[in-house]
């Protein structure tokens, strides 16, 4: 599993690896695919893959709430976690996934050492995840999230595995 | 020779910056100065020329109307705007080669330089107390220690990661352990070198520990703040990813409003975009040699 998170690894295998930015999203039908998203700090990734349908993204959120800044949230609703997960969802509906299929998976929200960061963003950035998924009655499969570490998350759009890179260690989540 | 010392040492293999960026540091408080003569000690390095032009016509640094001279980009953006500009094209290259030690990736420690100095800005801006411009150069060179810590010592990561783990402590303290000495001291000992303005040598210094500092100015506090914002988003994250304690004081002392954390965030992820892009083709441009590890 190791090389798909390698581009040039991937190349070699006919995969082609999408990197995911902040504040970005992408959906694809297409097995050939490899989404990752780097340097997931207090920002959450989400993965989510419909194996029937073969249909999967991924979305890389910085900040919980839209509305500190909602003219931005309209142009770049993955900046936000209340806009981005409803948004990825849509995405990967009108790709043909069925919502009782969807395989949610998330990575990220993490914080600095210490009780003394005020900020509260990995954790908030959590809150809110749960709160949208809990509204559209869905539920995480599996998750990678908290401490301090750097994380990098990956989801095969032809197997649906999802990897999570932290510390230069790989691990199936 | 101890590790500490052997590490100040390699300060002064990191080459020096050229005489330009000292000439328009020294004039940038002089009113009577002559922009028409200062101009020349840039344009004589087409390089450099063009380099300030591109930037200052881009999104971030720019006006709308264009600049097609130095003299009138120190007209139109200020002589500050223009060193400023000056010391990222001639720091670029040196930050953007991968840094071993810390497990940077090519162009990492620059996008987080260039991050940090544009949150440390928009927080001067928003809070006051400290200069703008200032902030901006403070807080792009904040972490230059790691140039020198991870290409020019080789830094022994695993036992950086041993002394974390068995102490329970952030990894600038775990520097400290293992080399006496930590990035942000570095870092400070590197910008003296370069003759970097005082106060700014001071929020480099303590960017880490702001509460350590015996005379410290907002400039320190909104940096710290910054560097804390940027590292959370993940912006240039290396394998010190974000092992840090935060200190409470800062945020006390520049009484932060609700929501400046998040504001702050939002406004750097657009501006760091179109930034990044100008900074790509830098190097071959400027024509800078790039920080070489001599040993």
């Amino acid at each position: 599993m190791s090389m798909l998170l390698d581009a040039a690894q991937a190349q070699k295998t006919g995969r082609t690896v999408i990197a995911v930015d902040i504040a970005e999203m992408a959906v694809a039908a297409d097995p050939a695919l490899v989404l990752v998203t780097y340097s997931l700090g207090s920002c959450v990734g989400v993965s989510v893959f419909d194996p029937e349908a073969g249909v999967g993204g991924l979305i890389h959120c910085m900040l919980p709430l839209s509305k500190i800044d909602p003219r931005r949230a309209a142009d770049r609703p993955a900046m936000f976690v209340d806009t981005g997960l409803p948004a990825l969802l849509q995405a990967v509906y009108d790709l043909g996934a069925n919502r009782r299929n969807l395989q949610l998976k998330a990575a990220g929200g993490g914080s600095p050492l210490g009780p003394d960061e005020i900020f509260k963003i990995g954790q908030r950035n959590l809150e809110v995840l749960g709160k949208v998924l809990w509204k559209n009655g869905l539920e995480l499969r599996a998750q990678c999230v908290g401490g301090s570490q750097a994380r990098t998350l990956a989801l095969d759009l032809q197997s649906g595995r999802t990897v999570v890179r932290t510390d230069g260690k790989e691990s199936e989540l | 020779m101890n590790l500490k010392r052997e590490i100040l040492h390699k300060v002064h293999a990191v080459p020096p910056l050229p005489e330009v960026v000292f000439k328009l540091q020294k004039y940038c408080n002089d009113p009577n100065v002559s922009y028409a003569e200062l101009a020349k000690v840039i344009e004589v390095d087409p390089g450099l020329t063009t380099s300030l032009l591109r930037l200052a016509n881009s999104a971030y640094f720019g006006c709308e109307q264009s600049i097609g001279s130095v003299q009138y980009a120190m007209t139109r953006l200020g002589l500050k705007r223009v060193y400023q500009i000056v010391l990222a094209v001639c720091v670029a290259p040196m930050s953007r080669t991968p840094i071993r030690g810390y497990d940077l990736a090519p162009a990492m420690l620059w996008q987080h330089a260039i991050a940090t100095a544009m949150a440390s800005e928009y927080l001067a801006q928003e809070l006051g107390g400290a200069d703008p411009a200032d902030a901006f150069t403070a807080g792009m060179l904040h972490d230059m220690g790691k140039i020198v810590l991870g290409n020019f010592v080789n830094v022994d990561m695993d036992k950086i990661r041993q002394a974390m783990d068995q102490g329970g402590i952030p990894f600038d303290e775990a520097e400290r352990e293992v080399f006496g000495t930590d990035h942000a001291s570095v870092a400070a000992a590197l910008l003296q070198r370069w003759q970097i303005p005082a106060r700014i040598v001071t929020a480099v210094r303590y960017h880490h520990h702001p509460s350590a500092c015996p005379d410290p100015e907002p400039l320190l506090d909104i940096v710290h703040i910054a560097d804390v914002l940027c590292r959370d988003v993940g912006w240039g994250m290396g394998a010190d990813a974000l092992f840090y304690r935060f200190d409470p004081t800062s945020a006390t002392r520049l009484a932060l409003p609700p929501d400046i954390a998040e504001q702050t965030m939002a406004e750097v992820s657009i501006g760091l975009e179109g930034m990044m892009g100008f900074f790509q083709t830098l190097g071959a441009a400027q024509g800078q040699p790039a920080a070489q590890p001599v040993g």
